[in-house]
């Protein structure tokens, strides 16, 4: 990464740094969530005995909807207050994806990780393996709020935005709920321990992908500008023929 | 295409559909007459997921330089995916509660694939959320290619995993064993053909009229909206004197 | 030629706001945009600060503009000296900070947030953004409109020093005395 990209994405991460402790909405909106759905899981096990499988598969649906509520809000906030402009002005766009997405995975790498201390006490299961528990669930946030920047980079600038950022990163999430049930049920017990460790390395590549795309595509949409020289020709009546 | 070429696929079609009447009735089904259902099935299944590699590849192929020809590709790509994943859904839905008993067996390849129905479903979510074709094209790009890995993941890895193989009452493994007598083949084999020839004809018909539509837009929105009479010509910068601020 | 513009147009879904617009632009021209309320005026600088792709027609433009306007926003939870880092880092240049707050008339030890500043502020802060690079072409949208008289003698000294071109948007009167050159959409 040449030298400019790197100060920029230092500064972007700096900035989300910044305005998300001044603001404290969005780490306090995320807390709050992944505590009730927490308390609602609780509520509805009552004082059964989930299968391990059930425990894993409730428990990555936690992280991913409490994900869903924190992380779009990191880009989408940009056009809502209207300085969306000014990142795209300002340049290096990938880079400045780059620091919210890392911002976005150290926010949501936490909050799962505390999460998934908290579930062991609310569910009645033990955990079997806990560098298992610990690795997955760290890793299953941080892949789901990797899916969610990309995402939410596509639809910065579309109608409804808020509720279409999770119609397209829904899809896109179901493949994470498989492998965290994968690997979530050798921590609890049940399965052998290397298909555990195959569902978390696809947890890996899952949340590699995006941040290896990210950057990229992000320079590609937010900049309406075609190349580097900034000059551009447009013609959209060209697809009539 | 020619009169003739839509002649010989209709009549190919006609051909196909008998064909697939006559075959003998299949072995170990309840209903034994349903085996038929994998002529439309598997093809659908196949065509599907080929499509979804190709609106990837044209979202690719739209983000690394726009062409609007190539963006309607993807989105007939897209729309016909949709078509076919929702074929595959309901004569899997058909088949499950004939041979299983009811119509939502929960089985994880039925799951899997009802996800890959949401992702093209999302697709057209994400594309209809855009006003500015240009912005809609190439965000839809981004998705597209976006979907590829979990597309890939549902459709070919998720399946042969293990825990999801000791689950699932769909037949994993029925060509690669071999396991079909010559009439299902030569059934099978030409359906996945003949199909393929009508989609390719419904996606070369499909991008002709969205051109078209977009080029209707194009003739509709050429009226200036300004009353402006020199929006009618080309507008140039006048020059002007310090005279003229006084 | 610091910008060219060829055949340039763009249209919303109610129609084309402007079409065939050719501009041809030296270093030291000012260029008014004249024009009602809705004819695109703000669209037009928008398209040449690459924030939107025009609908047809080609665009040569410099590769460092600077670009302030009415609608544009500041981060509500950052001073104006973060601002200033902030675009320095993202492009690559030096922030300029004492300089550029003391040009447009911003006190440097304001270390507020952007969200308790006057809208006069923040157009101020805008300006200073827009300059912070040394860009060689300066787009302005209504600049004068949020600003008092100790402002709009900050926008004369810039029309009158900058070394770049310059292309604003206006609809006052008083604004068209900076013009060289003036087009009506």
């Amino acid at each position: 990464m040449p030298s400019n990209s790197n100060r920029a994405f230092s500064a972007s991460f700096r900035k989300e740094w910044i305005c998300e402790f001044r603001s404290k909405q969005g780490i306090i909106l995320s807390s709050l969530f992944g505590l009730m759905a927490m308390a609602a899981v609780s509520f509805s096990i009552a004082n059964q005995t989930p299968s391990p499988m059930l425990a894993g598969g409730l428990f990555t649906l936690i992280i991913l909807f409490t994900s869903m509520t924190s992380v779009p809000r990191i880009y989408l906030a940009e056009e809502e207050q209207g300085t969306f402009d000014l990142v795209r002005q300002w340049g290096n766009c990938g880079s400045t994806w780059l620091g919210k997405a890392t911002f976005a995975v150290l926010h949501q790498g936490l909050t799962a990780l505390i999460l998934g201390i908290l579930f062991t006490g609310v569910i009645n299961l033990k955990v079997e393996n806990w560098i298992v528990y610990i690795i997955a669930t760290t890793l299953l946030g941080i892949a789901a709020a990797n899916v969610l920047s990309l995402t939410s980079a596509l639809v910065v600038t579309a109608n409804n935005r808020w509720v279409l950022a999770t119609v397209v990163a829904l899809p896109l999430l179901f493949p994470l709920l498989f492998l965290g049930i994968g690997s979530l049920r050798v921590a609890f017990g049940q399965g052998e321990i290397s298909g555990a460790w195959q569902s978390i390395a696809a947890i890996i590549a899952y949340a590699v992908v995006p941040l290896g795309v990210g950057p990229a595509i992000a320079e590609s949409l937010w900049t309406e500008r075609r190349d580097p020289s900034h000059s551009f020709k447009s013609n959209q009546n060209k697809g009539g023929k | 295409m020619k009169a003739s070429s839509q002649l010989a696929l209709g009549t190919a079609v006609v051909a196909m559909l008998l064909y697939n009447m006559w075959v003998p009735n299949g072995a170990g089904f309840q209903d034994p007459f349903l085996a038929r259902i994998m002529f439309t099935h598997l093809p659908s299944a196949l065509i599907c997921s080929f499509l979804f590699v190709m609106s990837g590849w044209y979202g690719f192929k739209t983000l690394k330089s726009y062409n609007p020809e190539v963006a309607v590709k993807l989105h007939a790509a897209s729309e016909l995916g949709l078509l076919f994943a929702g074929f595959t859904m309901i004569t899997g839905i058909i088949f499950s509660k004939i041979q299983w008993g009811e119509w939502w067996h929960g089985d994880p390849r039925q799951v899997s694939f009802l996800i890959v129905l949401f992702l093209y479903g999302s697709l057209i979510a994400l594309r209809s959320a855009y006003a500015d074709q240009i912005r809609r094209d190439r965000n839809s790009a981004a998705y597209s290619l976006a979907l590829l890995l979990p597309g890939m993941f549902l459709t070919f890895v998720y399946p042969r995993l293990n825990f999801v193989k000791q689950q699932t009452l769909h037949p994993n493994d029925t060509i690669m064993k071999d396991q079909l007598d010559i009439y299902y083949k030569i059934g099978l084999y030409s359906s996945v053909l003949i199909l393929s020839f009508v989609v390719a004809y419904i996606f070369k018909l499909r991008v002709k009229t969205e051109l078209q539509a977009r080029k209707l837009e194009n003739y509709g929105n050429n009226q200036t909206r300004s009353s402006n009479p020199t929006n009618s010509g080309v507008v140039r910068p006048v020059a002007v004197s310090q005279n003229d601020h006084e | 030629m610091i910008l060219q513009t060829r055949d340039l147009g763009h249209r919303f879904d109610q129609g084309w706001l402007f079409r065939h617009v050719e501009v041809d632009l030296e270093n030291s021209h000012r260029l008014l945009i004249k024009g009602r309320n809705g004819s695109g005026k703000s669209t037009f600088l928008k398209c040449l600060a690459g924030l939107l792709i025009p609908m047809e027609g080609t665009i040569q433009v410099p590769n460092q503009i600077g670009y302030a306007a009415l609608d544009l926003n500041l981060y509500p939870n950052l001073n104006a000296v973060e601002h200033l880092e902030f675009a320095a880092q993202l492009r690559g240049c030096q922030p300029q900070t004492n300089e550029l707050l003391s040009l447009v008339g911003l006190d440097q030890k304001n270390k507020k947030p952007c969200r308790t500043y006057s809208t006069g502020m923040r157009a101020r802060l805008k300006l200073a953004l827009a300059l912070q690079h040394n860009p060689d072409l300066l787009l302005l949208d209504e600049p004068t409109a949020a600003l008092d008289s100790d402002g709009r003698t900050i926008i004369d000294q810039i029309m009158n020093s900058f070394p770049g071109a310059i292309i604003y948007a206006s609809n006052d009167g008083q604004d068209a005395r900076w013009a060289t050159h003036a087009v009506e959409l």
